[in-house]
């Protein structure tokens, strides 16, 4: 049984759709994620199934409970809110402690549960802190051992490592994932970061005006994006835009970029000649490839190239003027600013999407 | 202070306040204690301080009059601001969750008041609450009663215009610290199994506590010593400190009493100031 399944769902803001007719099931145990950029309503969706706006339309069930009428208060949901909403006259032990409260739970036994909530995120020596003695961090995990401590059946959480620095963030992460696994309950995670989904979730939803737009493994999502626009969000990828030139049965294309050339890729769904397609480059897609390189290949010139440690990010210069990014391997031999370079890369892992 | 400042300007910038504060508080709050160890006499001024002495303190302690008026004045300060809190929360709290672009307009009509003068609207009051007044008039022309109500010269009448004179200055400081609350906190509340009454008991009021305390002391402190509305509104028989001070000071023309029941009333209230201030300081 689905841990969550919705149904049509739609919530208005005057004339705009935040949520427009979502259908969605997540599975039980599953570590879903749902991206996109900012106001393409992953949050609003997030505030339904947590019971804090009301639907204009459709439906959500929890389990086999409908809940889309219901108050936040009476749905077995708890939620990390993004600015984590710790309340701020109450210790760290006493904000773990007032879900349990307020279901009536016996002292004894919260006293036992909130202990073992802040032993899970590794918060017991601060249980008497007020939320502004702790640092963000430690923040961030009272508002998560809060949220889990009713051991809710889902756990939404809105952009949680938003306010974390990025070394932070990493670990975070990881803690995360390896929480979720522990305890089995359903999880959903709302970013603007897709290399957080991607590190954490089994599967994701990508949110454009609205709707879901694609739906799959990160992997799945990474490698075949549904179209431009999911390409774009996720990750540096150079796009170039031409049209369908010639289409082979098992999947290759060939597309017109004008001023770039023809270019092949691998296409994802099915693209008719002449219509409108991009070709997805990825930095890790693309090497330096020698003259007479039988790899699809695009001349370009050397441009400023970025050391980042485990990889150098490479600019190159393609004849319209753009600049993309090649990643090479840190001890490569790096041209020259203004050398000429051809670009290959394997069309078989280059998707190709509709614009 | 910045070393940026030229040090003639840093000396003028905390210097004028300084003075300001000598000259219109300290010296006249020494005078008034000075005239508290002196005797009514005859003459002007209308008191002597050849033979200083503790007269007119005795007088305060003794005559239970002076300790009546100060308690009956406490009480009805209190009074008046536990209503005004009960009142001013709510509407501070629907001010503060308005859509932005109504609450600069709420807050002018909560301050509007203030754009007439105390005395005017006070004394409108009176047009309204006296036996010929509005309110007795539209009851009885409508039938509902025979004989006109007592709404005047008695302590709900005190009260009344206590709550209407200081409500603003209950509903700012409310307003100030509701606006600032992050709403998510009354949504995680509810989040955590807590349903509307609970939320507010347990969240929104404990988290806005320091903005009616600061409410509270705003109103109560004036509304203890307050003259013109038990003047106006009271009738003959309140009791009331504001009064008492000006009737020793005028009637009676016994300035060392009234100096030291001036001085006992900013003595007491000086208790209330200071624990506000270390209750916010410990924050």
């Amino acid at each position: 049984m689905a841990a969550i399944q919705i149904e049509r769902l739609t919530r208005r803001h005057g004339p705009v759709a935040a949520v427009d007719g979502v259908d969605l099931a997540i599975g039980e145990g599953e570590f879903f994620a749902l991206v996109g950029p900012s106001g393409c309503g992953k949050t609003s969706l997030l505030r339904l199934i947590a019971g804090l706006d009301p639907p204009d339309e459709g439906r959500i069930r929890i389990g086999d409970l409908d809940v889309t009428g219901a108050p936040p208060w009476d749905r077995p949901v708890n939620t990390v809110f993004q600015s984590y909403a710790l309340f701020p006259h109450l210790s760290a032990g006493d904000n773990v402690a007032y879900g349990l409260v307020r279901a009536g739970m016996p002292r004894s036994q919260i006293a036992r549960r909130v202990a073992e909530m802040l032993s899970l995120v590794q918060l017991s020596e601060f249980a008497g802190r007020k939320p502004h003695q702790l640092s963000g961090g430690q923040r961030q995990r009272v508002a998560l051992a809060r949220a889990l401590a009713r051991l809710p059946r889902v756990l939404l959480l809105d952009e949680p490592m938003a306010a974390l620095d990025r070394g932070l963030r990493d670990d975070t992460r990881r803690q995360l994932h390896a929480l979720q696994r522990r305890l089995g309950i359903t999880f959903v995670l709302v970013t603007h970061d897709q290399e957080e989904a991607f590190a954490v979730a089994d599967r994701m939803a990508v949110m454009r005006a609205g709707r879901i737009v694609q739906l799959g493994t990160p992997r799945a999502v990474y490698e075949a994006p549904a179209d431009r626009h999911v390409a774009a969000f996720l990750g540096r990828a150079a796009l170039l835009d031409g049209v369908v030139l010639a289409a082979a049965d098992d999947g290759r294309v060939v597309i017109d970029c004008g001023p770039l050339g023809r270019l092949a890729g691998r296409a994802v769904g099915t693209l008719a000649l002449g219509q409108t397609a991009t070709l997805v480059l990825r930095p890790e897609h693309l090497r330096l490839g020698a003259e007479g390189d039988d790899h699809a290949a695009l001349p370009a010139t050397a441009g400023h190239a970025a050391f980042h440690g485990e990889s150098v990010s490479l600019g190159a210069i393609l004849a319209d003027g753009r600049e993309i990014a090649v990643s090479l391997a840190p001890r490569a031999a790096c041209p020259a600013p203004g050398a000429p370079l051809r670009l290959a890369w394997d069309p078989a892992v280059a998707p190709v999407v509709p614009a | 202070m910045s070393p940026l400042w030229p040090p003639g300007l840093r000396f003028l910038l905390i210097g004028l306040p300084l003075a300001w504060l000598a000259v219109f508080f300290a010296l006249p709050f020494a005078m008034a204690l000075a005239i508290s160890f002196g005797a009514p006499s005859d003459g002007a001024p209308p008191f002597s301080l050849d033979a200083p002495g503790l007269a007119a303190w005795r007088l305060l302690v003794e005559d239970p009059i002076y300790a009546d008026a100060l308690l009956s004045s406490l009480g009805m300060a209190g009074m008046a601001t536990a209503i005004a809190a009960v009142i001013g929360y709510p509407m501070a709290y629907a001010i503060a969750r308005a859509p932005a672009r109504w609450r600069g307009l709420l807050l002018v009509l909560v301050m509007l008041p203030f754009w007439t003068s105390f005395l005017v609207r006070i004394y409108a009051w009176t047009a309204l609450l006296r036996p010929t007044g509005l309110i007795n008039g539209a009851l009885q022309a409508l039938g509902l009663i025979e004989a006109p109500l007592q709404l005047m010269d008695n302590a709900f009448a005190v009260q009344l215009g206590l709550v209407y004179v200081y409500l603003p200055f209950m509903v700012l400081p409310l307003y100030a610290s509701l606006e600032k609350l992050d709403p998510s906190l009354e949504e995680a509340a509810a989040d955590l199994g807590a349903r509307p009454a609970a939320i507010f008991a347990t969240v929104t009021l404990p988290a806005t506590l320091p903005g009616l305390a600061a409410g509270a002391l705003l109103m109560f402190i004036p509304a203890s010593a307050e003259f013109i509305v038990p003047e106006m509104l009271g009738g003959p028989d309140a009791n009331l400190l504001g009064r008492a001070i000006w009737n020793e000071f005028f009637a009676n023309r016994d300035w060392p009493a009234a100096a030291a029941l001036a001085i006992a009333i900013v003595v007491l209230l000086a208790g209330p100031i200071l624990l506000f201030q270390r209750l916010e300081a410990r924050r």
